[in-house]
């Protein structure tokens, strides 16, 4: 399968071509529901994953909730 | 005692003591000690998830759950207004919409300080954008009018630097604070152990935010239990009204019918 490159989390990683958010996860095997999505330094509303597909060079943050004051 | 509440953006809080959910040792132990607190809104930061599974924990909103807590997502770790913005967005998608937010933008990473110009800035903008704003600040009463003007539901002056534990520094600035403020005042930060708690609440102030003084005391739970009681002595003692101070002394016992005389 083809594969693209992208920037996530701010390192560059191999992705598989033609994926939208949703299927990123799979691919990272997150499960985690509680995240946020920025595609291009806008958020992706979780309403949108499934639509939004994944182009070389996009630059993906994926964040979550952690221990904190 | 009827019940005594108080109201953050509209709803109803019992719990005068707020927790934050950073530096314990394990997951238990926060487990726990957060339950022993009773505290009904906890703070969580925003942070990039591990991409590699093996480095992966367990999410903290699976243990720390937002349907028992007000879960308060705060921008710790933002350094200037953009920053703050950012992160307090991505925060409320965690949370699937949810508005209120602990605005935290820091001077610098020595000092933890807050950066009072840029959060002024960030807050403007995101009570913009529907957040519901309880804001970290100095105990400086102008910052404090200019928070509550811009429309922050919670004004969370520091009693001393983040993590130092030394208390109130500064009563007479938190005072004035106090006095003149009409949103809710939490102290936010600086608190070492379960006294100050309870003066920050005799003073007047209506609720404490703290995290290092039970993440880091030798017995977390049984802190947090002595937090949760000193919130609530804090808080009956301003209740009740404390007595007169005297430069005299004055006897407990009657002088009359004493029986040497």
């Amino acid at each position: 399968m083809a594969q693209i490159k992208i920037s996530l989390n701010g390192s560059s990683h191999l992705i598989p071509e033609d994926i939208n958010i949703t299927e990123l996860f799979s691919f990272l095997e997150l499960t985690d529901k509680f995240v946020a999505v920025e595609l291009n330094d806008e958020i992706v509303f979780r309403s949108n994953w499934e639509e939004v597909k994944l182009n070389s060079d996009d630059k993906v943050e994926i964040v979550k909730a952690i221990g904190g004051g | 005692m009827s019940k005594d509440t108080f109201k953050i953006a509209g709803k109803d809080f019992s719990s005068r003591l707020l927790v934050g959910t950073g530096k314990y040792e394990n997951k238990d132990v926060a487990v726990h000690a957060i339950d022993a607190s009773e505290a009904e809104i906890v703070t969580v930061a925003i942070r990039r998830v591990e991409l590699d599974k093996s480095l992966r924990s367990e999410p903290i909103l699976n243990y720390i759950s937002p349907k028992k807590y007000t879960i308060l997502p705060n921008t710790a770790g933002c350094f200037n207004a953009k920053e703050a913005i950012r992160i307090a967005r991505l925060g409320r998608e965690i949370l699937d919409g949810k508005n209120l937010l602990k605005l935290e933008v820091l001077k610098d990473k020595e000092t933890l300080l807050p950066l009072m110009d840029e959060t002024l800035l960030a807050a403007k903008e995101l009570v913009k954008d529907g957040f519901e704003i309880m804001v970290y600040c100095t105990d400086e009463l102008e910052y404090a009018l200019k928070l509550e003007e811009i429309g922050c539901v919670a004004i969370m002056p520091l009693a001393a630097p983040i993590g130092s534990g030394q208390g109130i520094v500064n009563p007479d600035a938190i005072n004035s604070i106090i006095e003149k403020i009409s949103q809710p005042v939490i102290i936010d930060a600086g608190i070492g152990t379960a006294s100050e708690v309870t003066v920050a609440l005799e003073m007047g102030c209506d609720g404490v935010l703290l995290n290092t003084a039970i993440a880091k005391a030798k017995n977390p739970v049984l802190m947090a239990e002595a937090m949760k009681e000193a919130a609530r002595s804090g808080r009956k003692s301003y209740l009740a009204g404390r007595m007169k101070t005297d430069t005299k002394a004055n006897p407990s016992s009657p002088m009359k019918g004493i029986v040497n005389s």
